[in-house]
């Protein structure tokens, strides 16, 4: 699966929607369904696919979905 | 700095009042401040309202001229409705419908006097309503859980008595003021105790890596949340430096030992509160403190001025046990608003059921082990399932609604629903969600879809919600 697929999936889970529903330019406090429930459940996705903790910094950094590919790609 | 403000012998036992602060922006209102805005208010608010002691709606929140516009409310006698921001125009209608106030207050400068309504009946002095909070039925017939002055009276007395006064003296809320525990609880308790307030309601994730920065910053002393906060809050935010953290509560829904001892190393202190309270109630009735107890899932401790007790399953009120818990207090509701059915079958003699299943041991310590009521609680704001079955079953497509709650690492529960389309529909969650998002608030619109040819009924042909969440969340 691509980055991008992989990334998409990740955000869909984390908002309960379909990955086909997630915007391009989705990013937070413009996607209405990534809140901070959302966003907790992000990370724990991520930490999951990544298999490992995320950083204070890497945390603070997932802003949108554009960011998610980014931190997926670099790991 | 506290002043004298409260007009109204209504507040008598609590004449003095604190600053209120946009933790945010720093934007202060002094208490001499504030005094002056509530008075100005309160004439408005004569002037618009066509009768004495007015009922009034206040569809804002979260800053200090909520606060103003409440105690202006409670400065003329009057009643105030107090709604959660994210409603929708369809639910604020219905509920505008079903209260038919004097005025409603749509943002923090409007003032809408509205026709018809109704005027108030005699007055009962402190037993008057003072504050109306909705748990449910925006969508259907609401449910408005109905505060006299004199329940609220008692529980900001309580907590003032319960909580160290040295501790409320720099309160942050970050919860939102539609809310129980955050209205009555976090703020109006530290406030009109003369303490000072600092508000950052909803604050968002991105906000989050700045939050030990705002405790700092203002020397924040008290704050109360939900367990889902501090689950983003400790991964987002290092901890404080300040060390002015001197109490914690967490409440409105389940805390596990982990992650309550991981506040207490988070904030540096040990008073951190497992609190019991809800709407009904005015909020906390109860809490333990890990400074004199162990953290413990379902710990809940001792009740703050009131009895708890449980109803057996021979249907025997015991003071030990196990079983539906029973709380009987001085900050207990007067009813639900013009609903004396929903009021009757809340009680049991003078005790309150909460619907949550516990254990009460021979030192009076309480601990929840289960739950009766089928309410959805998503992140400590409660959704009663009831409604949304009623609101699906208005859908063209839909046959059959059930709704329920579906278990959630973060929110503790979201929103499930299943549904029995009619034959030759194609419902698809996407557009069920986007019409569901145009009549609901945004906590209430399901997460969690579920498609079934029919729903699971008990003997008698009634819905079986257990059974139905049940055979969904085996097949997901």
């Amino acid at each position: 699966m691509s980055t991008p697929d992989r990334a998409r999936g990740v955000l869909a889970e984390a908002v309960s929607y379909a990955p086909e529903e997630i915007p391009a330019d989705a990013a937070i406090g413009s996607f209405e369904p990534w809140d901070s429930l959302a966003h907790a459940r992000l990370m724990i996705a991520l930490e999951t696919t990544l298999n490992r903790a995320l950083t204070a910094d890497e945390i603070t950094s997932v802003l949108s979905l554009r960011d998610i590919e980014l931190l997926l790609d670099a790991s | 700095m506290t002043t004298k403000v409260i007009p109204t012998a209504m507040w008598r036992e609590f004449p003095n009042i604190g600053s209120i602060t946009d933790a945010r922006s720093g934007a202060s209102w002094s208490a001499d401040r504030l005094a002056q805005e509530i008075a100005a208010r309160q004439e408005a608010f004569a002037k618009a309202a066509p009768h004495p002691r007015p009922r009034v709606v206040i569809a804002h929140g979260g800053t200090a001229e909520f606060f103003r516009d409440l105690l202006a409310v409670w400065a003329l006698g009057g009643t105030a409705y107090c709604l959660n921001t994210g409603l929708t125009a369809a639910e604020i209608e219905n509920i505008k419908a079903f209260v038919r106030p004097d005025l409603i207050l749509a943002g923090t400068d409007d003032i809408l006097a509205i026709s018809g309504a109704i005027a108030p009946p005699p007055s009962r002095g402190e037993d008057d309503p003072a504050l109306v909070l909705f748990t449910s039925g925006t969508t259907g017939e609401p449910k408005g859980v109905v505060h006299s002055y004199r329940s609220l009276q008692a529980r900001v007395a309580l907590n003032l008595t319960y909580i160290p006064s040295a501790s409320l003296r720099r309160s942050l809320c970050v919860l939102p003021t539609h809310f129980g525990h955050g209205l009555i609880g976090n703020c109006l308790s530290p406030l009109l105790g003369g303490h000072d307030l600092y508000l950052a309601c909803g604050l968002g994730p991105m906000e989050l890596k700045g939050f030990s920065a705002m405790i700092d910053a203002h020397k924040i002393s008290f704050m109360s949340s939900v367990p889902s906060f501090w689950k983003l809050a400790l991964r987002m935010s290092t901890p404080p430096s300040g060390g002015t953290l001197s109490r914690i509560h967490i409440g409105s829904a389940p805390l596990a030992a982990k992650l309550w001892r991981k506040v207490m190393a988070w904030s540096g202190t040990n008073d951190v509160v497992n609190t019991f309270g809800i709407t009904e109630t005015a909020n906390w009735v109860g809490g333990a403190s890990a400074k004199d107890f162990t953290p413990e899932d379902g710990l809940i401790g001792m009740p703050w001025g009131g009895d708890m007790a449980v109803l057996n399953d021979t249907g025997e009120i015991m003071t030990t046990g196990e079983g539906e818990l029973l709380v009987r207090t001085p900050s207990l509701m007067s009813g639900y608003d013009q609903r004396p059915d929903l009021t009757e079958a809340a009680f049991l003699n003078d005790w309150f059921r909460t619907g949550d299943v516990g254990r009460i041991d021979a030192s009076g310590c309480a601990r929840l082990t289960g739950r009766i009521k089928h309410e959805i609680n998503r992140a400590g704001m409660k959704i009663h399932p009831e409604d949304l079955d009623l609101l699906f079953e208005t859908h063209p497509d839909v046959m059959e609604a059930c709704a329920f709650g579906v278990p959630d690492e973060i929110a503790g529960e979201i929103v499930g629903i299943a549904l029995v389309l009619k034959p030759g529909t194609e419902g698809t969650p996407t557009l069920l969600r986007k019409w569901c998002a145009e009549r609901v608030r945004r906590e209430a619109v399901p997460e969690k879809w579920f498609f079934l040819d029919e729903l699971p009924k008990n003997e008698r042909g009634k819905l079986d919600r257990m059974k139905v969440q049940h055979s969904c969340l085996a097949g997901s």
